[in-house]
């Protein structure tokens, strides 16, 4: 089982469009994946059309005993943990744990679940807290969304730091430009100089406006009968994340 | 995690889904998301392998599945329906492996083709989110009118317990009848009226304790004849080797029963049937002989080093089209009239009221006669044994392999008259026996036939120079292998000539069943 995580610290550059999208595509090749909605706000399970059962919470999630919560998506090999707004709190709930337990309290979470599926698609919250050392020390690879903005750049340049203060390795990180509109310049300019890191991945998602219906339609770019052209960008994404860090 | 579950539902006589999914909508939102029409041919050997290990093989439009009973899957490949597959006839992987220990060299032959037509349904909460699957599947026979029962299969999805209860009970209600297990084959095989493991390998014959012997001669032959005639199509259409194989077994094993019991028989009539049973022999060995060859053909090569390999490929090229004009004259022979009136002249002489088979002295009781038959035939198979020695030439062990060939088909023949698990015990000491017997008569017919084949050589060109050098290797492996299987019999003899066995085989005659 291989942990990808989708994280930034900053906000609305497309962390959830591209968990849903990413975890729709991981699936359609017939590989067992789970989606971990991990933000409050509860986006993915939205779009996923998943509600969380009654009994659910930040206390069920890190007891351990969450199985019983996760959800069969429309899609025959992806399931959902779907999100509680108790998850506002989970970074405090952590904050709790021994120190030396701290960092680890996620990944002991999901290792049992290795037998279950082959890909856990963990979706972030945007800050930097002890849950966000969590998910870096959980994930086999962080997948990060990086609109190209100079404050989203800021955002990057801020989780390398918290890699070097966890000790995480920074070679788990890689980046590609989301939300791209290749009619600004100040998005052409900052590609341009930043693609050929070796951080950023060749692939970049565009500006779409059918990404932004994901909304009303609640369902990923791919799974329409006539599949969207939506879907490329995401599926080209994974097959890089696959070919540089998740095949080695 | 917890299992998922699947429930399937036999839609009632008269039944539409349409009333089902009427009262699946007062609580869900049920949508079609697919509908699928297709072919399904589903194959076994003659001999049913793949259903004795509780397997089915059937072709999809572009692929081959082995599956189990249950319907779950073993092995599947690439590949579309034909008249028959052999294991080799299957790319290689994983179906290609699994084929080529349960079927050997059988051929998978069609047995059912079916029409199948499934529509998919999503059943949705009204946040049109799927919280069950719902599949209608048809099965229809191809070429004829009759189908199954129309089925439901409700698919739970995770989380969503709650929802496939109700969907289930809901199903119950509509008086759908829930079918506990999937076994598609077995309700398929009813309705076009096949018998599956109506033809096996082993021979069985139930005599009844008071049975004379003309009786038990009528019955035991009666079911040789019915395997002939079984085989004899798929010799004639050349399905595959085992069919002759088979078709010369039950011819072997009458002729043994003609000479085992010739004292008892009608000399004339039992002179008459050993002859021409003698002669279906005949006609029927060299394409089986032949056969023999080409299915080891893979052990032959493996023999033989990569470098010698090649000159073995003339002989199987040549053994090839050899077979073609076998078969040919097989087919010849199993088509004339001499053959029929065999068979008919045999079944006569079976069944006819008024035949010499059921007068005096055949009117005896068959278990009295069983019982002192097979102690004789077994004293004076020991007695022959006793007389093999490290210098007893080869002719002396072939001459003992035949007796006990046949000493082990008297046992057979009169199996059912005995207690079941003695005999059982008995026939596996005699066949270790046999094996050592048969796998040292194998060795030295084949060297034979090499030898006369490296005999008839003319060095003309390289070709033939490096075919007589793979000959002469193999030649070497056999004689070598032939010599630790001689040195193994009297070790295998001894054991078989154990009190024990003895005993086993006394206590087995003396005792009623």
């Amino acid at each position: 089982m291989k942990t990808i995580a989708v994280y930034s610290s900053k906000g609305g550059v497309g962390k959830t469009a591209t968990s849903v999208n990413l975890s729709f595509t991981a699936s359609a090749g017939g590989e067992r994946v789970l989606l971990c909605d991990m933000d409050s706000q509860g986006a993915a399970s939205f779009y996923y059309r998943i509600k969380p059962k009654k009994k659910f919470n930040r206390a069920r999630l890190l007891s351990g005993e969450f199985y019983e919560f996760i959800r069969g998506t429309d899609f025959p090999e992806l399931d959902l943990l779907p999100a509680h707004f108790s998850f506002r709190n989970l970074d405090i709930a952590i904050n709790d744990e021994k120190k030396e337990k701290k960092r680890l309290v996620l990944a002991s979470l999901l290792a049992p679940l290795a037998d279950q599926y082959e890909y856990v698609i963990l979706d972030c919250p945007p800050n930097v807290t002890v849950l966000s050392e969590n998910i870096i020390t959980a994930a086999d690879c962080v997948v990060v969304p990086v609109v190209p903005t100079t404050l989203s750049l800021l955002a990057l340049e801020q989780l390398l730091k918290l890699c070097k203060k966890v000790g995480v390795k920074k070679n788990k990180i890689l980046a590609f430009f989301s939300m791209v509109e290749r009619r600004k310049l100040m998005h052409n300019s900052i590609m341009n100089k930043y693609r050929s890191y070796p951080i950023f991945m060749q692939s970049y998602v565009p500006f779409m406006a059918e990404i932004e219906k994901m909304g009303m339609y609640r369902r990923p770019v791919g799974s329409t009968p006539r599949k969207s052209v939506a879907a490329q960008p995401y599926e080209l994404l994974w097959q890089e994340i696959k070919e540089r860090r998740l095949e080695q | 995690m917890k299992q998922l579950q699947t429930r399937m539902f036999s839609l009632p006589h008269g039944m539409g889904v349409d009333t089902l999914f009427k009262k699946l909508s007062k609580s869900f939102v049920v949508e079609q998301s697919e509908h699928e029409i297709s072919q399904r041919c589903y194959y076994d050997t003659f001999d049913w392998r793949l259903h004795r290990n509780s397997l089915v093989f059937f072709s999809r439009s572009n692929s081959l599945h082995l599956e189990r009973f249950n319907g779950k899957q073993v092995a599947m490949a690439s590949g579309r329906r034909r008249a028959k597959f052999f294991w080799w006839d299957i790319e290689a992987g994983e179906l290609n492996y699994r084929l080529k220990s349960l079927i050997e060299m059988r051929a998978l032959c069609p047995i059912i083709e079916i029409q199948t037509e499934t529509s998919q349904f999503r059943i949705m909460n009204h946040d049109r989110k799927t919280v069950a699957r719902l599949v209608v599947r048809n099965d229809q026979l191809k070429e004829t009118d009759s189908g199954l029962p129309e089925q439901v299969f409700v698919y739970e999805i995770r989380g969503y317990e709650n929802e496939f209860e109700t969907v289930v009970e809901q199903c119950r209600r509509k008086g759908c009848l829930e079918v506990k297990k999937r076994k598609l084959l077995e309700r398929l095989l009813k309705l076009s009226g096949l018998n599956p493991r109506d033809y096996g390998d082993k021979f069985k014959v139930d005599l009844e304790e008071q049975m004379s012997v003309g009786a038990a001669v009528s019955k035991i032959c009666l079911s040789l004849v019915d395997d002939m005639r079984t085989n004899h199509p798929g010799v004639i259409a050349d399905i595959d080797s085992e069919f002759l194989h088979d078709f010369r077994i039950a011819v072997r094993r009458t002729r043994s029963l003609l000479s085992l019991m010739k004292k008892i028989l009608p000399t004339e009539q039992c002179i008459y049937f050993q002859s021409e049973f003698r002669w279906l022999g005949s006609v029927t060995g060299p394409l089986r002989d032949i056969d023999v060859y080409l299915l080891e053909k893979e052990d032959y090569l493996n023999l033989l080093p990569p470098s010698l390999k090649g000159g073995m490929s003339v002989f199987f090229t040549r053994l090839e089209a050899r077979r073609a004009g076998e078969l040919k004259g097989l087919q010849f022979h199993l088509g004339s009239e001499r053959y029929d009136r065999l068979l008919n002249e045999w079944c006569r002489f079976l069944s006819d009221p008024d035949s010499e088979l059921f007068r005096s002295p055949r009117d005896q009781n068959c278990r009295v006669y069983a019982n002192s038959t097979i102690v004789k035939r077994f004293r004076s198979f020991v007695r022959a044994g006793n007389k093999i020695s490290d210098e007893s030439v080869d002719q002396e062990l072939h001459q003992l392999r035949i007796k006990g060939k046949k000493f082990r088909y008297l046992l057979e023949f009169f199996k059912s008259f005995y207690h079941e698990e003695q005999m059982t015990t008995f026939l596996k000491f005699m066949k270790k026996l046999q094996d050592n017997l048969g796998t040292f008569n194998d060795l030295s017919v084949q060297q034979n036939l090499l030898g006369s084949e490296l005999d008839g050589l003319r060095a003309k060109n390289l070709k033939t120079i490096r075919f007589a050098a793979a000959l002469g290797g193999l030649i070497a492996v056999l004689a070598d292998k032939n010599r630790t299987v001689r040195g193994e019999f009297e070790a295998t003899y001894a054991d078989f000539t154990r009190p024990e066995v003895q005993e086993l085989l006394e206590s087995m005659v003396s005792a009623t069943v």
